[in-house]
């Protein structure tokens, strides 16, 4: 079976279960996921509304990761930092590189820094990331952007057209700040993503969002202790 | 998820990112270069080993959505072809191959005009260069003559980014004299 194959199976798995449709396959998927819960609105895990108030476009080309670190710390302390005072931090440690950018392992280095506790994880799965959101810890992930951006994107558009240069795998972190099963037949992931326009709560549809996971080996960090 | 490439070298570059060593020390955005063949003849046990260098670089999508910046080379990761295990990485701040000071700024975009085109005919020109590759680092490693040094030189001479071959050229010159010619 391929990877591809597999990740198809999973993802149907996954989308059976949240739907209640267990006719197969489901001996795949040993963990539930967790019910749907936030105060606001039942349908929706995280709270991707009070964290968008949080995003900003990252101001440097290569600054996503500290970016996507800022959005949680302003979040978590309710004090205002700033991308750059963040990224002259980063670089001084050697988290950041001019011109290149943040190691994924280097993820979540400014938030130790002041104290935020963190937890890395290759190979996580959404079932993780989905309790870590529904615990009221904050997530950021490693994705193929161009996979964020144009899910589906035609292989015979142009090549001008293309976000980035196809075929280079994972590039990109981002905070993910909830699921939304509104529509339970399409749940969607919302992001704050510090890489596009109106990158504050935007919203990809969970296959597309666990294509542009996988790439980066499903990274995941988690940050904070969660509900009191 | 890409289709996977269905060459040696292909899927090469797209293992590297899943090392440890390129999770602990390279930046998630970095770009991975076409590599640079070395061969060590004898190599530490006594027969031929083959090595791939490659160029790390920054790239971001641009402002417009459309294409990308290409920034400089800032770190190599050299790789053996046999095993595909990391042998070297070179932060290039601390092995200097050219001045480095400040911040870098974009040295050209991506696409270049050369590979103009659908997505598709661009991520086919890319395997066959890809397999070019492999028929190359063959016939390096078992001391054969490479039978299609014309063709690998048009095809990587068409999918190199221009603003990318004057460190190129730096880093692997003889390969890049040898199919690309003298600057």
């Amino acid at each position: 079976m391929s990877e591809f194959e597999n990740l198809a199976d999973h993802l149907h798995d996954l989308i059976d279960i949240i739907t209640g449709d267990d006719d197969h396959h489901q001996d795949t998927v040993t963990e539930p996921l967790p019910e749907p819960s936030h105060d606001d609105d039942p349908a929706v895990v995280g709270e991707p509304a009070a964290a968008a108030e949080h995003w900003h476009m990252q101001e440097r080309d290569d600054t996503c990761a500290v970016a996507s670190q800022e959005f949680i710390l302003d979040e978590l302390t309710g004090t205002d930092h700033s991308e750059a005072q963040l990224t002259e931090l980063a670089e001084a440690h050697g988290w950041y590189q001019p011109g290149g950018g943040t190691a994924m392992a280097d993820v979540g280095n400014i938030l130790e820094y002041f104290g935020v506790p963190v937890q890395r994880e290759y190979g996580a799965t959404f079932q993780d990331l989905q309790q870590a959101l529904d615990g009221g810890q904050k997530v950021i992930v490693g994705v193929d952007s161009d996979e964020i951006w144009t899910p589906g994107h035609d292989p015979d558009e142009p090549l001008d057209a293309y976000p980035g240069i196809p075929g280079q795998g994972a590039d990109h972190a981002v905070q993910v700040t909830g699921v939304d099963y509104s529509d339970p037949a399409h749940p969607v992931v919302v992001l704050n993503d510090p890489g596009t326009p109106d990158g504050g709560g935007e919203r990809v549809p969970l296959e597309a969002f666990l294509d542009a996971w996988e790439d980066s080996g499903n990274y995941l960090v988690t940050a904070g202790s969660g509900h009191a | 998820m890409p289709e996977p490439s269905s060459t040696r070298t292909g899927k090469l570059l797209a293992d590297v990112r899943k090392m440890p060593l390129f999770r602990q020390l390279a930046p998630m955005e970095s770009g991975v270069g076409w590599p640079i063949p070395i061969r060590h003849r004898p190599a530490w046990h006594g027969g031929t080993a083959v090595f791939l260098k490659l160029p790390l670089y920054g790239y971001q999508r641009a402002d417009d959505g459309k294409g990308a910046s290409l920034y400089p080379p800032f770190a190599t990761l050299t790789v053996d072809w046999a095993t595909g295990r990391p042998m070297e990485y070179a932060d290039l701040r601390y092995t200097r191959p050219w001045e480095i000071s400040g911040r870098p700024g974009a040295v050209g975009t991506f696409p270049h005009d050369a590979v103009r085109g659908s997505v598709r005919e661009y991520i086919a020109a890319k395997e066959a260069l890809l397999a070019l590759y492999d028929e190359m680092l063959d016939a390096l490693q078992e001391g054969v003559p490479f039978g299609a040094a014309d063709e690998f030189g048009a095809a990587l001479s068409r999918l190199m980014e221009p603003s990318l071959l004057p460190y190129y050229r730096i880093l692997g010159g003889k390969f890049i004299e040898r199919f690309l010619g003298p600057a």
